[in-house]
């Protein structure tokens, strides 16, 4: 177990939850004891989610490193993400306020549906913008909105406040993955650590997915996309995608989540730590892995 | 006033009623919640007089975080066509999800407490699985502590925090009976079984060989260890039921089955022998 946590930490990650916890709890009376606590808590269950992601994508690697389940195997991938989830609602138990708890049991419940639809989506092309938009919701913003949230709880920060943080973490969530689903296929295979396009080869219909498919010649060559497509296919797909205009559209659509952030954040109390959620918002809008 | 017979029903119902999710129910098996453990929760609670309410805020979460383990132990290493591939995938989300219920349910209870008991539970018994899974033993006796916590533990945990006295060792015994027995029957049937992979490298440490190439005195050997703690455990319920001051007619009859369950096996192994 502790070789798997290690292997798991050095594996590195943004760790934008802590991250935004931390900064959170800088709006009220930040105690480092309690608040590292929920910061580690809301990065456990990511990790949590992300050794169970790679059993369910059957990944090899991620972020260019072997996943726990390749260099062990899926039943020891089980037993390591069980008890990392564990571990995050334990330590989450050092807060003992109830509305921090219903705050993040219903996200993860919520997490948990967003997957399970995502399978129930796949290759159904036939879905709009708002069966994505959910899906993204459940898959992304609400553990950041819950990230934000619960980081000023720990402070005692007063819920109009809290809740904007959270607000502030949902846009910044959302426009977060949008950037992501346009990354799988702009990225390089280097930046990505996995092939490009491997979103869409898995049959997860995205927002450039969707905006590509509003053009009737570039949609009928999509929906020929099924899970044992040839690779040349695949690729001349993604290559009708990228030079499409739905990348652009796209990175717009990811820009106005980000305004609706920065919006939430001038309502915000002036701080230190207001500034620096204001350049990591600007930050997640262009970066590039 | 509810018997017990009643009160297990109506739980199992609110159970069942939390679990079940209809993309999940059409596309993988129904989960199996553990008749046994949940006969026993129901039991400690029922010898402890606690109301039906109560009863009903313990068990389902503590039922559904079972039932995300069991369902977690389903998922396997092997691989063969794509409608497995959508099956494992659902299998992982179906545990995840039931243990999210688990502390949904506790958190909109304000039960910070159980939610951090079952917490702990669930890390003993995956820290306990994977040292069983890794073969990282040092000892029959290590190994056996480790299925006594990956059965019992969350029933360890509600049974400390509620004092009830003498069912840790009626309840501890009994699952670890039933766990050898299964694992028994499934090595002599298949010549397979996690634990019966530890007891070989804790037997034969200088066999490089598989279950399977066992010679027949070798495994019946290995067979022979597992008989003597089951009949050992068998002891130990026996005597942690008469410490308790009273068994109702089902716990009595509960236990009776498993301690003639082994004999058959034996028989059987004979007649295999």
């Amino acid at each position: 177990m502790q070789q798997a946590s290690l292997h798991l930490l050095q594996a590195g990650g943004k760790r934008i939850r802590p991250v935004f916890v931390l900064l959170a709890a800088k709006f009220g009376r930040y105690d480092i004891q309690v608040v590292k606590d929920v910061a580690v808590a809301l990065e456990l269950i990511h990790m949590a989610s992300l050794v169970h992601d790679d059993v369910i994508d059957d990944a090899d690697l991620r972020r260019g490193r072997p996943t726990i389940k390749s260099k062990w195997d899926n039943r020891f991938a089980m037993y390591s993400g069980d008890y990392i989830f564990a571990k995050s609602l334990e330590l989450m138990t050092n807060v003992e306020n109830p509305v921090a708890h219903q705050i993040l049991s219903n996200t993860i419940v919520e997490l948990t549906i967003g997957e399970i639809e995502q399978i129930k989506d796949k290759y159904r092309f036939e879905q709009n913008l708002r069966d994505y938009l959910l899906r993204i919701k459940r898959k992304t913003a609400l553990l950041i909105a819950a990230s934000c949230q619960l980081g000023a709880i720990a402070a005692g920060v007063e819920e109009e406040v809290h809740r904007k943080l959270a607000r502030f973490g949902y846009f910044v969530g959302m426009s977060f993955q949008i950037t992501d689903d346009v990354l799988d296929f702009t990225g390089t295979e280097k930046e990505l650590g996995k092939p490009a396009g491997g979103d869409l080869l898995q049959g997860n219909i995205t927002l450039p997915v969707l905006f590509a498919m509003k053009d009737e010649k570039l949609r009928s060559e999509i929906v020929k996309v099924h899970e044992n497509i040839g690779s040349d296919e695949m690729t001349h797909i993604i290559e009708l995608i990228k030079n499409s205009n739905a990348i652009e559209k796209s990175l717009e659509f990811s820009d106005r989540y980000l305004d609706k952030a920065l919006e939430v954040l001038d309502e915000l109390p002036n701080n230190k730590a207001k500034k620096t959620l204001r350049d990591i918002a600007l930050y997640i809008g262009k970066r590039k892995s | 006033m509810l018997n017990l017979q009643q009160k297990l029903e109506y739980v199992r119902e609110k159970i069942e009623g939390k679990i079940h999710h209809p993309f999940l129910t059409k596309n993988i098996e129904a989960p199996i919640i553990d008749e046994d453990k949940l006969f026993f929760l129901v039991s400690f609670l029922d010898d402890l007089n606690v109301s039906i309410e109560d009863m009903e805020s313990y068990v389902v979460p503590t039922m559904l975080l079972q039932i995300a383990l069991d369902t977690h132990d389903k998922v396997t290493n092997d691989l063969s066509g794509d409608s497995n591939l959508k099956h494992r995938q659902l299998t992982v989300l179906a545990g995840v999800y039931y243990s999210g219920l688990y502390y949904k349910i506790l958190a909109d209870q304000d039960n910070i407490e159980v939610i951090r008991l079952l917490a702990e539970g669930i890390e003993t018994i995956n820290d306990q699985k994977i040292i069983v899974y890794q073969q990282e033993l040092d000892g029959i006796e290590k190994l056996i502590e480790c299925l006594k916590n990956i059965e019992a533990s969350l029933h360890k945990k509600l049974i400390k925090h509620l004092h009830a006295k003498g069912w840790d060792d009626v309840i501890t015994n009994f699952l670890l009976i039933k766990r050898l027995n299964k694992e028994r029957e499934q090595f002599v049937k298949s010549h397979t079984s996690v634990v019966f992979e530890g007891l070989k490298k804790l037997v034969f440490p200088k066999h490089e060989h598989t279950l399977k190439e066992l010679s027949h005195e070798q495994r019946n050997h290995l067979v022979f260890i597992c008989d003597k703690y089951i009949s050992f455990s068998k002891e130990l319920l026996i005597k942690a039921k008469n410490k308790l001051p009273l068994v109702n007619e089902a716990v009595e009859s509960k236990i009776e089955v498993v301690l003639n369950q082994h004999q058959i096996g034996v028989k059987s192994l004979v007649e295999e022998g």
